[in-house]
């Protein structure tokens, strides 16, 4: 089976119909909840965040069969996505959206884990450490993007269970943990 | 004093139906009607009956049927227009009529010595004085009763003149025998619309002689509405029918044996269906189509589908909609075109989107599909 990247595709990727938006409800009800779980497993393989509706996603289109998701079904889809909290319009106009392939509460237990496993509990991090340092390699943070990551520690220290400053200098801040 | 002082009575049978004269027909129905001499308070109005317009009679039965009195067409002068004005707005529609009476004011067959006048109240919701009015003007320049007087005097043998008194004879007396029935029959349709009336008959008649039936067989049980219009129409020649004639003929259809019914589409298409023709022998004919190799990498168009069940390709298309909206096809929209595939959405597993069941739809398409892009 086709390949995105390194990310399997399913065998129903190949079936024209899951490209064109499906008027009867039932139908479409499933359509929507497939391409759902498709777009957060390719998001999170990849370490996709941002999604341009009208930029070229790969994902949208289907080059051995010749079928690419209409604007209309590309939004349909995200939206879905958007009701379920897994994702968000970045703008009013809905061009860009925020894909949460894991929820912003779901990315601060993950920190949290993440400082325990590697003995973080004292130490102070830059927030660039955590996206790219030594320690996130391999992990989900791992090129996390900025503005989740953020949002993510602003949680935990909402809960007491991190403190974020400003560095020294102005593009960086830093974290320390109190767990 | 009775009504009968007044009214001659009418003979009524057992079950309260009036005996008509020789050659009398009847042509218009009302209920609720009552009659007053307006003018003579001691003649005794006759209150809520049925009245019948024949061509020779004004007709009034009481509402059990156990008696009814009449009014010889031939004793009207005059009968007065239904008046409009605000008031008559909000009563019951009237109509006078002016009839020769003898002096105590008893209606007569026969020459009277003076009138009176007696009207005609309509008390149901839904009657129409303009259309009756129009009705009786028709009915009263026919003079149809006369007709029979003539006949009568032809038995009696008082001809003087044959020439002059045949030759109206000869014409008159096409309103008996068998000219006569048919005609009989054709006065009766004439309260509802003719054309319809001609239109249903005409349709009617033609289905029971397969006008219908073949075209149907050829076109795989089903013909659009308006293929039906046109044919019908072509075959007829001359007064042809209007859509809602036929729309409203075939919705009368069920009444009778006729093996074909009228059916709409969700799209606003309406067709004519064979009756043996059913919904699930044909999705079961497109299932088995769709389900082919070929159509399952493919598809189907409605083209391929008109092809497999023999019918016209917009027909097609709209069972394949049909089938669409039940679940069982799925819809692939592209530059192509618009085809249609097995519906196999429910094969796929969601949580588990790689599994592919060892059996089944979801195996039989990966097949199909691979083996030609190898």
């Amino acid at each position: 089976m086709q390949k995105l990247g390194d990310f399997k595709l399913p065998q129903f990727f190949n079936y024209p119909p899951y490209f064109t938006l499906q008027p009867i409800r039932e139908t479409r009800e499933k359509q929507i909840q497939l391409w759902k779980e498709l777009i957060l497993e390719y998001c999170r393989s990849q370490k996709i965040f941002i999604v341009g509706l009208d930029e070229e996603f790969s994902l949208f289109s289907n080059q051995s069969i010749e079928r690419s998701l209409s604007h209309e079904s590309r939004e349909v889809f995200l939206s879905a996505l958007v009701s379920e909290g897994r994702a968000e319009w970045m703008d009013k106009s809905h061009k860009k959206c925020l894909i949460l392939w894991l929820k912003v509460q779901d990315w601060a237990d993950y920190i949290i884990n993440f400082v325990r496993e590697n003995g973080l509990e004292d130490s102070v991090m830059t927030v660039e450490d955590i996206r790219s340092g030594i320690e996130s390699r391999g992990t989900e943070l791992a090129g996390i993007d900025r503005g989740v990551l953020i949002r993510a520690l602003k949680l935990l220290e909402q809960k007491g269970k991190a403190a974020i400053f400003k560095g020294s200098s102005t593009d960086d801040e830093g974290v320390k943990f109190n767990i | 004093m009775a009504a009968s002082a007044w009214l001659p009575p009418v003979d009524l049978t057992d079950s309260g139906r009036p005996v008509l004269f020789p050659g009398e027909v009847e042509r218009l129905f009302i209920s609720s009607i009552d009659l007053q001499a307006e003018e003579n308070p001691s003649l005794p109005p006759l209150r809520s009956g049925l009245l019948t317009l024949t061509s020779h009679r004004l007709l009034w039965i009481n509402e059990t049927s156990r008696f009814a009195h009449f009014i010889p067409l031939g004793s009207v002068i005059h009968a007065f227009p239904p008046k409009k004005s605000i008031k008559s707005m909000f009563t019951s529609p009237k109509i006078r009529i002016q009839v020769t009476s003898d002096s105590d004011g008893k209606i007569t067959s026969g020459k009277g010595t003076t009138s009176v006048v007696i009207t005609i109240v309509m008390r149901g919701g839904k009657s129409d004085s303009e259309a009756f009015y129009g009705k009786l003007w028709e009915v009263l320049k026919s003079r149809s009763w006369e007709v029979e007087e003539v006949k009568g005097r032809e038995d009696v043998g008082e001809i003087r003149d044959s020439g002059s008194v045949e030759g109206t004879s000869r014409v008159r007396t096409a309103v008996v025998g068998v000219a006569g029935i048919l005609r009989k029959e054709q006065e009766m349709w004439e309260s509802t619309d003719k054309s319809l009336q001609d239109a249903f008959q005409d349709l009617n008649a033609l289905m029971l002689a397969d006008f219908v039936k073949l075209p149907l067989e050829k076109s795989g049980g089903m013909i659009a509405l308006i293929d039906v219009y046109c044919l019908f129409n072509r075959a007829r020649g001359t007064e042809l029918i209007s859509p809602e004639d036929l729309l409203q003929a075939c919705a009368l259809w069920e009444k009778y044996e006729v093996p074909a019914m009228l059916r709409k589409f969700d799209s606003g298409v309406m067709v004519i269906q064979s009756k043996a023709h059913s919904d699930e022998e044909v999705f079961a004919r497109i299932i088995s189509l769709a389900q082919k190799p070929d159509a399952l990498k493919m598809g189907i168009s409605p083209s391929d589908a008109a092809l497999t069940l023999g019918i016209a390709p917009a027909l097609a298309k709209e069972h394949l909609l049909n089938a669409e909206s039940r679940g069982l096809l799925c819809r692939d929209v592209s530059p192509d075109g618009f085809r249609f595939y097995v519906n196999m959405f429910k094969e796929f597993e969601l949580g588990n989107i790689y599994l592919v069941k060892d059996h089944g739809l979801y195996k039989a398409w990966i097949s199909a599909a691979s083996l030609s892009s190898a």
